[in-house]
């Protein structure tokens, strides 16, 4: 994982390498249940306080990215994405019934809806 | 998060000085500087938390135990780091450590060895022929051999030369990746500060002045500098340490938003740990 | 705890230890060698043993204390440590007895080789604990509250009374000196002794107290 943070930026420096790690979890480049740094090693490395890194474990949990087990660290948890991740597939689930059941009231083939999609795809 | 030292009401009186009403907290894990001019009254703090001068009023509490009903407990578990002259000049370092070493529980001689050795020091030399940086070194060694789970450290870096203040540094960062679980130190040096403080506490004339994480001040602060015309009595409030000369103004602001709105042509920079100390301990505004 | 403590006070003034021993070593032998002539004088020895004492503690205790003056500090950093306040004054006290036993074994070892030199009996070695510990109890508390520097007047006040002591008795029980050195060597019996003794502990325990509670209250 790769946190760089800068001293003469306007951004708290909390804010940034939050939004780093939130980046990497995204990418995918931070695993479910993965481990993240010991706060005191990490606040070492970016040179940052012990504070700072602390504020941003906290803020992670409480954005649903990670989760704090006492005694043993922070871990990713993506349960947060995939419950952002169904909400959206429910919307679009929502839009496609109401696609397939116009398509079934107008008479429109299964067919004819993929290539309608595969236009309207193409269109993007 | 555990507070690691708590400091409330502590009421010192001298009659040339008085500790008036400190009150501060420690969470665990942090390294905290404790920064003020000299005589603002660092000393006194820790010798109270020490009990070495009796405190007038308040309590203080390490490890959530206080420190007058606990003292012994307490004081088995941290480690001191004063300056050079808390040592008996005419005996040997080992002479020194014999006298010292067995009030400790947990002492370990095999660590009093190896940090003899990598502070290259030969525990038969006589104190009195220590320089300053290596008295400071002998006393980490006895801070840092008997399992020692908060330092606590008056001016440790004080008359040292770079190269040991920063060997000082790596010490103690080193000592909190490897089990300890607080370091609290005086200084006046705030660029020690800048490199490994978490949390910083401002002390001047027997007052705390202010608390809070390293990080936060300098995300909060900026000096501002402008054009002298550009102030009235209003956006006046909004900058400490306001200094005026012909070529302009130049002062610190938390305020940054306002300042934004208020004045939006001025000039805006990071600040030092040195700048905003200074702004609240630098005799307030200065209008010419 | 305390044995280091005391360990601390000896360490302190190590290089001069082989001094303090010569001097209780000195004052018998050269009271011998001054009465070699003379007809044996019943009970000098208690004179010479309490000579022997307050010579030593001046010596050893001064010596402490002055090396704990130079570095003031140390006091602090080791009540900075787990070691109580009480601790180190009681160290100092156990020191004293130990310098007084020291003078019980130098001046029986002396008796022992120089047959014209009496053992102690009990009432003398009680005498001597007596005036060692009263003047020992009156410096430790008066050097730990108000430094050495004041306290060495008491031990200046000893000296004095030690050197015109035996000549203001002398003239004072001008008849009767005989009388009360025959009773100090005849008296094995057990009110002297009993009264001498709880003199002597009652004074030592008392300046202990004393000086453990101005010590506490000291800022270091």
């Amino acid at each position: 994982m790769n946190v760089v943070v800068s001293n003469s930026s306007d951004v708290p420096l909390y804010v940034q390498i939050k939004e780093q790690i939130k980046d990497a979890i995204l990418k995918g480049e931070l695993e479910d249940g993965e481990l993240l740094p010991s706060i005191r090693s990490f606040a070492n490395d970016v040179q940052v306080s012990v504070l700072t890194v602390r504020r941003v474990y906290e803020e992670l949990e409480k954005e649903g990215f990670a989760v704090s087990q006492a005694g043993r660290g922070t871990f990713v948890s993506m349960g947060n994405l995939e419950l952002l991740r169904d909400s959206k597939r429910r919307i679009i689930e929502q839009d496609l019934q109401k696609a397939v059941h116009n398509a079934r009231l107008f008479d429109i083939a299964k067919d004819d809806l993929y290539a309608m999609l595969d236009i309207l795809y193409e269109e993007d | 998060m555990n507070n690691i030292l708590e400091v409330n009401g502590l009421v010192k009186r001298y009659p040339a000085f008085s500790l008036d009403n400190i009150s501060f907290s420690l969470p665990e894990g942090c390294v905290t500087g404790f920064i003020g001019a000299n005589g603002a009254g660092k000393t006194t703090t820790i010798r109270s938390i020490l009990n070495l001068a009796h405190k007038d009023a308040g309590t203080i509490k390490i490890f959530g135990l206080d420190t007058v009903k606990h003292e012994q407990e307490i004081k088995d578990r941290i480690g001191i780091v004063m300056d050079g002259s808390y040592f008996y000049n005419e005996l040997s370092m080992q002479d020194m450590k014999s006298i010292v070493a067995p009030a400790y529980s947990k002492w370990s001689d095999a660590d009093y060895r190896s940090y003899m050795e990598k502070f290259e020091l030969d525990p038969k030399q006589k104190i009195s022929t220590l320089s300053k940086g290596m008295r400071m070194k002998f006393a980490l060694v006895l801070a840092l051999s008997h399992q020692a789970e908060l330092l606590i450290m008056d001016e440790p870096t004080s008359g040292l030369d770079p190269l040991v203040r920063s060997q000082f540094l790596g010490i103690v960062m080193d000592y909190m990746e490897n089990g300890g679980k607080g370091v609290f130190f005086s200084t006046h040096i705030t660029s020690d500060l800048d490199k490994i403080a978490d949390m910083l506490v401002l002390i001047d004339g027997g007052k705390i002045i202010l608390q809070q994480s390293k990080d936060d001040l300098l995300d909060t602060f900026r000096i501002v500098k402008g054009n002298v015309a550009l102030l009235n009595d209003q956006n006046r409030q909004l900058i400490r340490g306001l200094k005026v000369s012909s070529f302009g103004f130049t002062g610190i602001t938390d305020h940054v938003a306002k300042m934004k709105k208020e004045l939006p042509d001025v000039l805006l920079e990071k600040a030092t740990i040195e700048d905003i100390m200074l702004a609240y301990i630098g005799g307030g505004n200065d209008d010419r | 705890m305390i044995a280091n403590l005391v360990k601390k006070d000896f360490l302190l003034v190590k290089k001069s230890i082989v001094g303090f021993l010569g001097i209780s070593i000195l004052v018998p032998l050269l009271a011998i060698i001054l009465m070699r002539n003379t007809a044996q004088i019943q009970g000098i020895g208690m004179f010479i043993f309490l000579y022997m004492v307050i010579l030593m503690e001046l010596s050893f205790m001064q010596a402490v204390a002055t090396e704990e003056e130079k570095s003031q500090k140390a006091t602090a950093l080791l009540c900075a440590a787990p070691y109580p306040r009480k601790s180190y004054v009681i160290a100092k006290y156990i020191c004293y007895l130990i310098s007084y036993g020291v003078c019980v074994a130098v001046y029986s070892i002396i008796a022992a080789v120089y047959p014209r030199l009496d053992f102690l009996n009990i009432a003398e070695a009680l005498v001597g604990f007596l005036v060692g510990t009263i003047l020992y109890g009156v410096y430790t508390p008066v050097a730990i509250k108000y430094g050495i520097t004041k306290a060495r007047l008491v031990f200046t006040a000893a000296i004095l009374l030690m050197s015109l002591g035996p000549i203001l008795t002398i003239k004072v029980f001008r008849s009767d000196i005989t009388l009360i050195l025959s009773f100090m060597q005849n008296t094995s019996g057990t009110l002297v002794p009993i009264i001498l003794g709880i003199a002597g502990v009652g004074i030592f325990l008392i300046s202990m107290i004393v000086s453990i509670r101005i010590f506490a209250k000291k800022e270091l």
